[in-house]
Order: structure tokens, then sequence, then C-alpha cells
């Protein structure tokens, strides 16, 4: 029996990606402090957005990003996400 | 660059692909721009191909075509708990050329074949460029902004095959500037190795044939969307979406509901043993016929997701109505060209959706227009049904010494109970409506 991954973590490790030096998602800080619901932080099926218990932002792993551009449904008000620049992010192998 | 393309296609899915195979193969210049490293590396569904629209475009080459299996059997079931209720279809006549023109295939395989008959057609592919923007210069798109290097490029007409995002058809206003919550659904997949011959044995399928499942209820706990498992040559697809109005309203992560929907007894067994190989994740846009966009533009067309152009219903077609459209996106440019009319003007693009209309394309997504609508209406059908009516099936077969004259009336009682009589009948006359 294999140990096959389980958490989203673990499964974004299965994932080749072409990196990016700049992200190609930005949030509104103060609107996303604002939201009360937050549902990015569960909504992303890469789980790129992360509350910093510290100061409340939000951070943005946009190196983790499978590019389904969910985030930008949910939260259209302060979440801008955009495809990264050609050839970058996400390299699906089976899709 | 003022060099002047007669077509440009954004986006090398088989949408872009279908519409660079028909015009390249009738001699129009087609570029198409892809913004993965090569076609299909950004390229995510669920995992059934239809093929009858294929057929007309690459006929010759099917035989080489990277298709993983042939689907000879399909299964809709009910989930809930500990039960499974499922309509299981097995056909002789499917086993057989062309297959009921249902595969399944890897995108990241068939995608990329597909580009290449395109290219073998005469059209130019170009991978790894993203198309930022479009250029519209007195309300007809001219050309395309493009990334990196921010460079422009003109064509006479230029058809978004963009995917389901549809920034650039929103940024020209041929749809609503936000997509809506209720409609696009997202869904998250993994693909499972596992060696032929176990797939064979456990789906009970001949070599070469395959199996599609799909599920309603427990996989997505009563939300609008579903499960499915989908056998590859030597892997599984195993996956489900929900609109995002309800991934929302879940609280959840789609990964939880991925876990939760491999971990049920039913599904357990099947992909056990089996090594996860890849995990990703798609919208699927589902505004159904009444919310489709406009469909063109003067020097634009809008062909697959990015029109809108899927069959949610029973069938879950996308492919097909996207390599319809691209080839219906081809004949009308190829027709506008013929009768010597400047073929990026609104009235020579105009018969497109007419074309749309008059095909299997639209007049399916028609029949079924009010379902998508309903199901955010009724969103308890899709919670309480499969509960409920796997409950009462489980308890009609359920062996014991209870005379079956008194399970009946057990059953009868509980579809008052858990339902009503009166609203049962009502709500069953209401389904018949909106897939009627």
């Amino acid at each position: 029996m294999s140990d096959n991954p389980k958490t989203i973590e673990d499964k974004l490790g299965l994932l080749a990606y072409r990196s990016d030096e700049k992200s190609h998602i930005t949030v509104d800080q103060e609107k996303f402090k604002a939201d009360p619901v937050k549902a990015i932080l569960y909504a992303c099926p890469a789980k790129v957005y992360v509350e910093d218990p510290q100061t409340g932002e939000c951070i943005v792993n946009y190196e983790n990003c499978v590019e389904c551009g969910t985030c930008h449904v949910v939260a259209p008000d302060y979440v801008n996400w955009f495809y990264p620049e050609g050839g970058k992010g996400v390299h699906y192998k089976m899709g | 660059m003022d060099e002047q393309f007669e077509v440009l296609i954004i986006g090398a899915g088989p949408a872009g692909i279908s519409a660079a195979i028909a015009l390249a193969k009738a001699g129009v210049e087609v570029v198409v721009l892809e913004r993965g490293e090569y076609p299909g590396a950004k390229n995510v569904y669920g995992g059934i191909l239809f093929t009858h629209q294929l057929e007309k475009l690459v006929a010759d080459q099917m035989e080489d075509a990277p298709f993983e299996r042939a689907v000879t059997r399909r299964r809709f079931g009910a989930l809930a708990d500990d039960r499974e209720v499922a309509l299981d279809l097995k056909v002789g006549s499917w086993r057989e050329k062309p297959y009921n023109h249902t595969v399944t295939a890897l995108r990241g395989r068939f995608d990329r074949w597909f580009a290449e008959q395109a290219e073998a057609a005469g059209a130019q592919v170009f991978s790894g460029f993203m198309v930022s923007d479009l250029i519209v210069e007195d309300g007809r798109v001219v050309g395309v902004k493009v990334q990196p290097g921010d460079e422009e490029m003109r064509a006479q007409v230029v058809i978004s095959a963009e995917g389901a995002q549809a920034f650039l058809a929103r940024k020209v206003g041929l749809m609503q500037p936000q997509l809506p919550q209720r409609h696009m659904i997202t869904n998250v997949k993994e693909v499972i190795g596992m060696p032929q011959e176990k797939i064979e044995d456990r789906f009970l399928c001949e070599p070469g044939e395959g199996v599609a499942m799909e599920y309603f209820g427990e996989p997505v706990k009563g939300y609008f969307g579903m499960g499915f498992v989908y056998t590859n040559k030597d892997s599984i697809s195993i996956g489900l979406g929900l609109t995002v109005h309800d991934l929302i309203q879940s609280k959840q992560t789609l990964n939880d509901f991925l876990e939760h929907f491999k971990s049920l007894p039913t599904i357990r067994k099947l992909i056990e043993g089996g090594e996860s190989m890849e995990y990703a994740a798609h919208m699927i846009p589902e505004y159904g016929y009444n919310h489709l966009p406009k469909m063109s533009m003067p020097g634009l067309m809008l062909v697959g997701d990015t029109a809108g152009l899927v069959n949610g219903s029973v069938y879950h077609e996308g492919t097909n109505l996207a390599t319809g459209s691209g080839l219906l996106a081809a004949e009308t440019i190829l027709e506008a060209k013929e009768k010597g009319m400047d073929f990026g003007t609104g009235e020579a693009l105009a018969p497109y959706r007419q074309k749309l209309e008059a095909t299997f394309v639209l007049k399916d997504m028609k029949k079924f227009r009010r379902m998508p609508d309903f199901f955010n209406k009724y969103p308890h059908i899709l919670r309480d049904y499969p509960t409920h009516v796997t409950k009462w099936i489980a308890d009609y077969f359920t062996i014991d010494e209870t005379p079956k004259e008194d399970v009946e009336k057990g059953i009868l009682k509980s579809i008052k109970k858990d339902i009503g009589m009166w609203k049962f009948a009502t709500e069953m006359l209401r389904i018949g409506r909106a897939v009627r």
C-alpha cells in the first residue's frame, strides 16, 4: 500500500510549475480584512490564500496557484486574478 | 508589428483547435496563441471526450488519436450515507465503432495531439504566449496584445477560445463583467495510477474499454454539483465539482469533499491501491441557454467554454459543443469570405449564432434551458432526494420477515413523512418540466 497524499499541500507536491518571479494575483488588504466570511481561504483549491494571524492580512502564495480562477469569482471586490505570463505557472501533464 | 493575419485564435483547446483545423484546411491563414508551454498544459476537464464533431475534422487521423478508453458502460448513481442506487448502462453496440462517440482522454495528451493536426493542416500554433487584451478600434476587434513582450498582433477576425474565465469577452461587453457564482462550477480532480488489468477487473470491462460513472448526492453533500469516476488506460480520474455559490455556503475545501467522496464505501474499493499522479482544478461555466453571452461582435467570435457552451443537464457534454462551435465559427468566416464580404464585420459574423441555434449545440442547451435555474431555485431537490429516494428503494429490497405489503405501506408512510405526497407529486412534475 502506498501512502497517497491526502492534504492539499501534499497534492500540490504532485504538480509541476514553471516559476514566475512576479505574482499574477493581487488582494486589496483592507477589503479582505473587512470581509466577515473570507471564503477565499477555503474556496481556493490550492490554499493560495492564508490569513496572517499577526496582521490579519492575506498572504498570497501565488506559486501554488492551479489557475482555476475560483478566487475572483468568490471575491470579485478584492481579488484581482489574471493568468500568469505566457509559459509560466502550473504545468499540467494529464489534465 | 504591422503584419495582419486573416484569423487569430486565442487558446489551443478543443474549440480553438477545431476552428483552426477547419479554417486551415480551407486555405485560410490561421494563427493560434496558447498560454501554456504546450497545448494542454493549462487545460483540465473531467475526462470524457465526445467525438462526433472530431470525426468531421480529423476523420483520417482518428485511429492515431491518443484516447484512453472507449466508454462502453455508463453509470448514473445517487449516493447517500451507506448506499448507492444507480442506473447502469451497458450497450453492446457501444463496443463497436464509433463507440457511442464517447471516449476517455487526458487533455495533456489529447490537446497536444489535436494541435499537431492543426499544424499539419497549415495553421501556426504558438505556445507560451498569453493574450492579455483585445485591441478594439471603432467598435471592431482588430487584434490582440500578447505577453510576454507586450507585442500587438492584428487580424481580420479574432476567435476567443480563451476558456471558462472569459476575461476578454467580459472586457468587451459580450457578457456581464462578473462571472455568476451560481453558474460557475469549480471542479477538482485526481488522476490515480493503476495497472490496466486491474482497471478492467474492477470496472468489469474489456481491454480498451472503460466506464464513466457520475454521482449525485453524497459526493457533494447535497450541494449543486456532482462527482465522477472515469477510467483511463492505466489510471482513474476521480473528482467532483459544485457551484461557487454552494462552495462558499459549505465552508469546506473541495479537497475535503474529494477525500470524503474517495472514502465512501462504494467508491473506496474502486481506487484502492492506486497511486495519486496529479491533482487539478478547473471551472465549468454552466450558465444555461437563458444566460448565454453574445456570441460575436465585429471582428470577434466566442467559442466553447468562453461562450458558455456546456450542456450540463444529464449529459455533461462540453467538448463536443466546443468542437462543434469551433467548426461553425470557421464555417461562418468561410461563407463570408466566399461572398466577398469584409469577414470581420458584424453582418459577416452574425450568422454564427443562427448556425449554433440550428445544430445540436444550442438545440440541446435550449431544451434544457430551465435546469440550471431550477436547481438553484429548489436546492433541496439535490440535497434531499438522493437521501430519501435511495432509502425508500433500499427499504423495498431489505429482506426480513416483515410482510411485503407492510414494507410497501412503510415506504408510502416514509414518502409522506420525508417529503409529503402532494409535494412529492408536484415536485416530480416540476422536475419533469425542467428537463422537458
